[in-house]
């Protein structure tokens, strides 16, 4: 499902060049369940981007459902993404004058889905803020933020789910909901890349990758 | 989860840029829509001034018109036509023409296409010595009136003399010692007295009137007259001075000479007046137009720069509202909606946007520039359906989305172009 090879990129700041990933390559599966873990600044966040058809690599190369995204114009990019990709910031980046059934109803604008409402409805109470439907995000904890983030990237049923702390904000239980559906959504073929901290739950992945300066440290496969 | 809604949605969630926007395109609608509808007014108040000027010029000279007309018809016109050749001092001093002409030029005059003439009596009259009396005397012979082909036969206007029949001035007649109905000897030829006629201080009364025919005989000029009298000249004063004219050119042989009816000073007169009316309009309209002018060149000057501070303005504002959306944009291209679409949601707003402010700014035009109107034109207001200008309306309902657009167009479109990762970490 997705394949990255040989990634690299660097910005330019004021202090001079940072490369925020340093040559990163890696396979994800259909069914796949890969952590990315890392001090903060290791190129998480970045990787992830790159992943997403979001923020075009220095070189290297990323696949993604057997096609390069970057090779696409800026339009087929974005069409490709509302096709392919469910994306979970790691600022969960929600609109603020909508509501959280709107928000999670927002990727309609890219695609067409006559059963969304029902399927986000669906969402909202399998993360437990259907009450809050008709809220606004800044009426909402960072949890709850975080949690129509993710309604909102599960909408159309993403073949490739790239998840930047999911479940940063999350209390236990609640994050163990989250890892549920995520893991339940790998067991339904979907790949998905999840960046945490939480050793915990990096634990209850398939696959983890550990970044270091850009590098990835060790790739660690758990056994069930 | 539609473009409109989350277009509305943001209009209400940043009402103040919103507002702000609406304003923006309502000052530039307003400005244009309020000289277009003080310009209508002032249209339409000119052509009311002058028509209602056009009436009473019109008015008073048919008035005029009337009393000169009344005159003129009462006025005779009459034409004295003489041999080409007779000098007409002498005529004038002598009261008679020693110059002859033939007399079939009478019956040539008559037959002529000339309507104007309603009665013509030739003539031939000498000053002479009454042998008998030892006096001077006036002889004239008539023959009554030549008849008009192009004219009906009228009352004539003076009475023939039937041969060996003489009528005579009342000094002749008491020199000679006659009544009507006795003799009297002219040049040795007797007529009988058909007439004395009443005295009237003139040369008529040392005039004897006799039948043409027998005039020519005792003055020896057979088939000759010196005078003939057009009376009773009908047409119009324009065409008055036109008739000697035409007569020379029927007679080549003669001169026509005009009697000019008093009436021509009154005809001067109206023809002033009607000159100066024609000329208090022409002013009339200038200042009108003056007026117009002044207002145009104004809206000229006004329009295109309230125009230009909306365009900057807007232009601000949308940069402002692009600016404090890029997360949004960052969100959505992130989400998979296309550039194109993203730049469709800000038209969208746009045309929203101008759509209101080009009503609220029609209708606040129209009131000012009503209002105004009214105050402008000597507190006459009209009636405000009858400036109500659909095209002005279509004009800015049109002009405000466009002008809204446009200041929208280029930041939305850098803006949409953007790598989302970018915009999402600038705000991030
Ligand atoms: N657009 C950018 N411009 C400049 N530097 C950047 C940019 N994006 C990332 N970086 C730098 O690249 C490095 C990696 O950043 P990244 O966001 O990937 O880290 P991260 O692992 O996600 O960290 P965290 O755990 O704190 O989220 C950091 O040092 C960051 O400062
Ligand atoms: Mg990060």
């Amino acid at each position: 499902m997705l394949a990255v090879r040989d990634l690299t990129k660097s910005f330019t700041g004021p202090g001079g060049e940072v490369r925020a990933l340093a040559g990163v390559s890696f396979e994800l599966a259909a069914g796949d369940f890969l952590a990315v873990q890392g001090h903060s600044g290791s190129g998480k966040t970045t990787l992830l981007l790159a992943c997403g058809a979001l923020q075009r690599p220095d070189s290297g190369s990323v696949t993604i459902a057997g096609q390069d995204p970057y090779r696409l114009g800026a339009e087929e990019r974005a069409a490709f993404r509302a096709r392919h990709i469910g994306f979970v910031f790691q600022q969960f980046h929600l609109i603020p004058y909508l509501t959280v059934l709107e928000n999670v109803l927002a990727p309609l604008l890219a695609l067409n889905a006559s059963a969304a409402p029902a399927r986000a409805m669906e969402l909202l109470e399998r993360f437990q803020i259907q009450d809050r439907a008709a809220h606004r995000p800044q009426q909402l904890s960072t949890g709850e933020r975080q949690r129509t983030a993710l309604a909102r990237a599960l909408l159309h049923r993403p073949k490739l789910i790239l998840a930047d702390e999911p479940t940063g904000n999350l209390d236990e239980q609640n994050a163990d909901t989250v890892l549920d559906s995520l893991r339940e959504l790998a067991k339904e073929g979907a790949a998905v890349l999840m960046v945490t901290h939480d050793n915990r739950l990096a634990a209850k992945a398939a696959r983890v990758l550990a970044l270091e300066h850009g590098r990835p440290k060790a790739e660690a496969a758990h056994a069930h | 989860m539609s473009t409109i809604t989350l277009v509305l949605r943001e209009m209400l969630h940043r009402r103040l840029n919103f507002a702000l926007g609406v304003l923006a395109v309502a000052a530039a609608a307003a400005c244009l829509a309020g000289a277009m509808t003080r310009l209508e007014a002032h249209r339409l108040r000119s052509e009311e001034i002058l028509a209602q000027r056009q009436a009473e010029t019109a008015e008073r000279l048919k008035q005029m018109k009337g009393d000169v007309r009344k005159i003129t018809l009462q006025l005779q016109f009459n034409i004295t036509i003489l041999a080409k050749e007779q000098n007409r001092k002498d005529f004038l001093i002598n009261h008679y023409a020693e110059a002859s002409m033939p007399e079939e030029y009478a019956a040539k005059l008559g037959q002529s296409d000339l309507t104007a003439i309603n009665h013509l009596e030739p003539s031939l009259t000498q000053k002479i010595t009454w042998t008998e009396q030892n006096c001077p005397m006036i002889l004239t012979g008539v023959r009554g009136e030549v008849p008009l082909r192009l004219v009906d036969a009228k009352k004539p206007f003076h009475q023939p003399v039937p041969k060996g029949s003489v009528a005579l001035g009342q000094e002749l007649a008491r020199q000679a010692g006659v009544s009507p109905g006795g003799a009297v000897k002219i040049l040795g030829r007797e007529f009988k007295v058909a007439a004395v006629h009443d005295p009237r201080g003139n040369v008529d009364d040392v005039t004897a009137w006799v039948h043409l025919q027998e005039a020519q005989e005792l003055l020896k000029k057979p088939g000759q007259i010196n005078a003939m009298k057009a009376m009773n000249c009908e047409c119009s004063l324009a065409d008055l001075d036109k008739i000697p004219g035409k007569i020379e050119a029927i007679l080549p042989g003669v001169q026509a000479i005009l009697d000019k009816p008093p009436a021509d000073v009154r005809t001067a007169a109206l023809a002033r007046a009607e000159e100066e009316s024609q000329a208090a309009l022409a002013a009339e309209q200038a200042h009108r137009e003056r007026i117009g002018q002044e207002l145009e060149a104004s809206a000229a000057l006004v329009v295109p720069l309230v125009g230009a501070a909306s365009a900057v303005w807007l232009a601000f504002l949308a940069f402002s509202n692009v600016r404090a959306r890029r997360e949004e944009i960052g969100i959505l291209r992130a989400l998979g909606v296309r550039g194109a679409k993203v730049l469709a949601l800000f038209m969208l707003r746009a045309a929203v946007l101008g759509v209101l402010g080009g009503a609220l700014g029609y209708a606040l035009g129209f009131a000012a520039g009503w209002w105004w109107s009214g105050a402008a034109e000597s507190g006459v207001a009209f009636a405000a359906q009858r400036l109500f200008s659909a095209g002005c309306l279509a004009l800015v309902l049109a002009g405000g989305p466009l002008l809204a657009a446009l200041a929208s167009w280029l930041p939305a479109l850098a803006a949409a172009q953007r790598d989302p990762a970018e915009l999402l970490r600038a705000d991030a």
